[in-house]
């Protein structure tokens, strides 16, 4: 089933987006790690041990994938969109197999052209944000601006 | 009055909101009947007195003040008031600030320093009690809008025993967050020698957004 397309015209500031919920489950993360690096060397992204090692509780979901499933929560939310910009800030580590949260909310919309501006979040079970970040994102437009 | 004591823009190297962008959402809460009337930018490890955001105030009746948010020997300090005495004297862009010698500082140039998010794990002056002379602190961050699960638990126990005054701040990084915890002032503030004047003589309790609902007014 598809998805309705998303209007930038049918938009308002303080729109939220999602909530979704996603784990990123160890066999992801290793199917992942393979074709990101091409290497089964022990990391802290794959390897409890070596995890545990540096000071980590388990082994961590890497930064380029959590943000991933983030641009997967903007895509979904807008289909028809395009992903023009995606900053975030990794302020805490991302473990794997737990449920983490996704959510965002449209923080501006462009005076000149179909774009809008969204915080995102990643949070844990307890509502820690462990990632935050903004993100543009352009939409199709009914008509001229 | 109520005041968001504690906010970054990109001036800060982890925040991704402009000034700009602060400003417009504060018109989105307030269109959404929430009560802000301004915010403090705390920015990490630095001040800019040059910078100047007079005409983006009046223009869209948001007042906006200038403070810092150093790092010390005792966890983090949310400075007011900052004069260019006081950025002659201290090293904002130091790490281990003393703490104690930064609150005389900041009291004999008129400004005043006050404990940002004391219950922080890592960065919180709960953890920070060693026996240095603290006394010179009256005045903590009750309610800091980023507080990990434990966090506010730790700052309320120490303001229970050190019988503190506190004060609210959303430590806003991204646009949405601004507001969502702030100081309520019985007083107003129109600038930052006020503000320093409101939050050495009392008179002020930190609130939650929600607490400001017009009608609505929770103590914490």
């Amino acid at each position: 089933m598809t998805s309705p397309t998303l209007y930038f015209d049918d938009i308002e500031i303080g729109d939220d987006i999602g909530p979704i919920e996603r784990a990123v489950t160890h066999p992801q993360a290793l199917d992942f790690i393979a074709v990101w690096t091409g290497d089964d060397r022990p990391t802290r992204f794959s390897d409890r041990d070596t995890a545990v090692s540096e000071g980590l509780a388990g082994p961590i979901v890497p930064g380029i994938m959590t943000m991933a499933f983030i641009s997967s929560l903007l895509t979904e939310w807008a289909p028809g969109g395009k992903l023009a910009m995606l900053d975030v800030v990794f302020r805490q580590v991302v473990l794997h197999d737990v449920q983490h949260t996704l959510s965002g909310i449209v923080t501006d919309k462009a005076d000149d052209r179909p774009e809008i501006q969204c915080d995102v979040f990643l949070q844990d079970p307890q509502g820690t944000r462990l990632i935050i970040g903004k993100a543009a994102l352009e939409l199709p437009a009914k008509g001229d601006l | 009055m109520y005041l968001d004591l504690h906010t970054h823009s990109v001036s800060s190297d982890d925040s991704r909101a402009t000034v700009e962008q602060y400003v417009k959402w504060v018109g989105v809460l307030r269109r959404r009947g929430w009560q802000i009337d301004g915010f403090v930018l705390t920015e990490h490890r630095k001040f800019d007195h040059d910078v100047d955001y007079s005409t983006l105030a009046r223009d869209n009746d948001v007042l906006i003040l200038k403070g810092s948010e150093l790092d010390t020997s005792h966890g983090h300090f949310l400075v007011y008031g900052v004069t260019e005495e006081l950025t002659d004297r201290v090293d904002f862009s130091h790490v281990g600030l003393d703490a104690v010698c930064l609150m005389r500082a900041a009291d004999e140039c008129g400004a005043i320093a006050v404990p940002a998010h004391p219950g922080r794990f890592g960065v919180g002056l709960y953890e920070y009690y060693d026996g240095a002379d603290l006394s010179a602190v009256r005045v903590v961050e009750r309610l800091n809008g980023s507080n990990r699960p434990g966090e506010q638990e730790r700052a309320e126990e120490l303001i229970q025993r050190h019988g503190y005054a506190g004060t609210g701040g959303s430590d806003a990084h991204l646009v949405s967050a601004i507001g969502t915890c702030m100081t309520r002032f019985d007083q107003e503030v129109s600038n930052e020698a006020e503000l320093v004047e409101r939050l050495k003589a009392g008179g002020f309790r930190a609130v939650r957004l929600e607490d400001t609902a017009r009608g609505g007014d929770c103590d914490h």
